[in-house]
């Protein structure tokens, strides 16, 4: 069976490929979720990009509102009408009903004499007008869809939903061949995300679950929900011995790591605000750079400017290294991104780019954007750690752990399970100074314990120096993690 | 018979309901719908905008398929007539359609394009 592309970037992804040629697509959502966008930009491409000539049906947004929106989209809808690739007729259910029975109907005429493959018909809700009785709107969408299928027309119809929840499964629902769903779901205070999911697709595979879906200038796209190619398997110490080690650059860390992060692997650093986490990420792509590696460094929390002073402040010239082309430094503001669009940009970034060490800073930035999904935030963090995996690149990602960690138990280890090596460096008061300690919770996939050292950092580098003994309750609060 | 000038066209638009009618066949110039139907779109009495198109079909603006209430309206296709209705609506509607564009955009809180 051929697919076609529904012209929406990423939903071809979630789809494998596009959905069927001659299916019936329901599309469901909240008034203003970006329903006639969907159909509007399905249309658009198929006529522009694919010569598949479209119609579309409108029972209630005036065609007039249709062309001013898309061409805040760059879509010149009327243009292609004056090519004859497009038609927006705006009707009523009741003579688009008759007509339709009519093979000599307007629109049929209309169709053969364009050619007319993709149709988008906006909406089914208003077949209400038509009649309220349940059996009777049941007949009259399967009449509708069966003249659809003869026609061998591909057909995007949308429904309104009045909330959120799936639990009330339509009618429309069963008769469509497939069924996409877009969720209008609120993270952060005032933020609302957007989401697409399949519900159903006949005759073909989808990728299940909720994918992020943007609206900008350009119109709408999909982020399909990042998902490890593979059930990622932490390194057992017998296929660790034999690793490569690729070496941080920390004076006394490599020691204590037997030479090294484990190459194709990922080391969490986590740890108190103000612990050095940056800056041990940091020392390690510089020590890349000395080693002819080059570096991606994922900012989400410095700029790149405020990067390049820390760098300075112990001894690193980053912006040497970044106008040498040795480190690219990808920046956004974790309060705009969305954490499935990083994910693909990263990915497209890897797939143009030969990077051998990569550092993620920090994964505090992007959790409030899972609004405490546990499992969801967890398959991304083994989704972009399985990519970095592919690439054979190292990888350091840092995250924030407050001493409050004991309501989260559950979800670190879970979380922790994707990392092969977790360092936590904690700010401590001994003997009436503030210290930098570090700790290695695990190594080569086994929990571990080497005792606490300091570390010390200046304008040489980060130090780690001396063991010292520490109290058991400072052992066990470290341990939380 | 229709001629490219606006006079002929003045005449038979003799009521608000019938330009109002045109205004929406020019701007959604794809429009297959019985009276009922535009009566809805234009939020106009059904009984009003009834006589509004068959008079148009009369006068050959509209095309009228069918009989009865169940027939329904198209805006006529034939070159001349597009021309003196795209002529008509550009002096005399869009002018204040614009008008009440820039209002709502501006009650809205949108800016104002410039051109
Ligand atoms: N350029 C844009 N940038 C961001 N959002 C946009 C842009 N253009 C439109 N939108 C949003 O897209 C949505 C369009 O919804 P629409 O497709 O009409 O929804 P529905 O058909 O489901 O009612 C609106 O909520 C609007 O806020």
């Amino acid at each position: 069976m051929t697919k076609i592309s529904t012209g929406i970037p990423g939903l071809d992804d979630v789809f494998m490929g596009g959905i069927l040629k001659g299916d019936a697509v329901l599309v469901q959502g909240t008034p203003g979720a970006g329903k006639t966008t969907l159909g509007l930009q399905f249309i658009y491409h198929g006529a522009k990009f694919c010569n598949e000539p479209g119609m579309v049906i409108t029972f209630e947004e005036f065609p007039q509102q249709m062309y001013r929106d898309a061409l805040n989209f760059g879509w010149d809808l009327q243009a292609l009408e004056r090519e004859n690739k497009l038609r927006i007729i705006s009707t009523s259910p009741g003579v688009f009903q008759r007509q339709v029975q009519d093979a000599q109907g307007i629109f049929q005429q209309q169709a053969r004499e364009m050619k007319v493959q993709r149709i988008f018909l906006d909406s089914v809700s208003h077949f209400q007008r038509i009649t309220t009785d349940p059996v009777q709107l049941r007949e009259l969408m399967n009449s509708f869809l069966n003249t659809l299928k003869q026609g061998g027309f591909t057909t995007l119809l949308t429904q309104e939903v009045a909330h959120e929840e799936r639990g009330v499964v339509s009618f429309e629902q069963y008769v469509v061949d497939a069924v996409i769903r877009i969720f209008v779901l609120e993270v952060r205070d005032f933020d609302r995300k957007r989401f697409i999911e399949v519900l159903k697709a006949r005759g073909q595979n989808f990728i299940s679950g909720k994918h992020a879906m943007q609206i900008n200038e350009q119109g709408m796209r999909v982020y399909p929900r990042p998902m490890a190619r593979r059930l990622y398997r932490a390194s057992s110490a017998a296929v660790a011995d034999s690793a490569r080690r690729v070496p941080t650059g920390i004076g006394g860390l490599d020691r204590m790591l037997e030479g090294g992060l484990i190459e194709g692997f990922s080391a969490l650093v986590a740890g108190d605000p103000g612990s050095s986490k940056t800056n041990f990420a940091l020392q390690f792509l510089a020590e890349g750079v000395t080693q002819g590696e080059r570096g991606l460094f994922i900012a989400l929390r410095e700029s790149p400017q405020k990067l390049m002073n820390s760098a300075r402040s112990i001894g690193l010239n980053l912006e040497q290294m970044v106008n040498d082309g040795n480190i690219h430094i990808l920046h956004h503001s974790p309060i705009q991104i969305d954490p499935d669009a990083l994910y693909w940009e990263i990915e497209e970034t890897l797939q143009k780019q030969t990077f051998k060490r990569v550092v993620l800073d920090s994964l505090t930035d992007l959790e409030p954007s899972f609004h405490d999904d546990i499992k969801r935030l967890r398959d991304y963090v083994y989704a972009l750690i399985d990519l970095f995996t592919q690439h054979n690149i190292t990888s350091i990602v840092t995250r924030q752990v407050g001493e409050e960690t004991a309501d989260k138990e559950v979800v670190e280890s879970d979380l922790a399970m994707v990392f092969d090596t977790i360092l936590a460096l904690r700010l401590r008061r001994i003997q009436d100074h503030i210290r930098k300690t570090l700790v290695l919770l695990k190594v080569r996939g086994s929990n571990h314990d080497s005792g606490v050292r300091l570390f010390k950092v200046s304008n040489e580098g980060i130090l780690v120096e001396t063991k010292f003994e520490p109290t058991s309750r400072f052992l066990r609060q470290l341990q939380r993690l | 018979m229709p001629t490219s000038h606006n006079g002929w066209l003045r005449a038979v638009l003799d009521s608000p309901a019938k330009v109002e009618l045109l205004a929406f066949f020019y701007l959604n110039q794809y429009t297959v719908d019985d009276a009922a139907g535009l009566s809805r779109w234009l939020g106009l009495d059904l009984e009003k905008v009834s006589i509004a198109a068959e008079e148009l079909s009369q006068a050959h603006i509209l095309t009228k398929i069918g009989e009865g209430k169940d027939a329904v309206f198209t805006l006529n296709r034939d070159e001349k007539i597009q021309e003196a209705v795209e002529n008509f609506i550009k002096t005399y509607y869009l002018p204040l359609d614009q008008r009440h564009q820039i209002l709502s955009d501006l009650l809205q809180g949108r800016t104002i394009p410039r051109d």
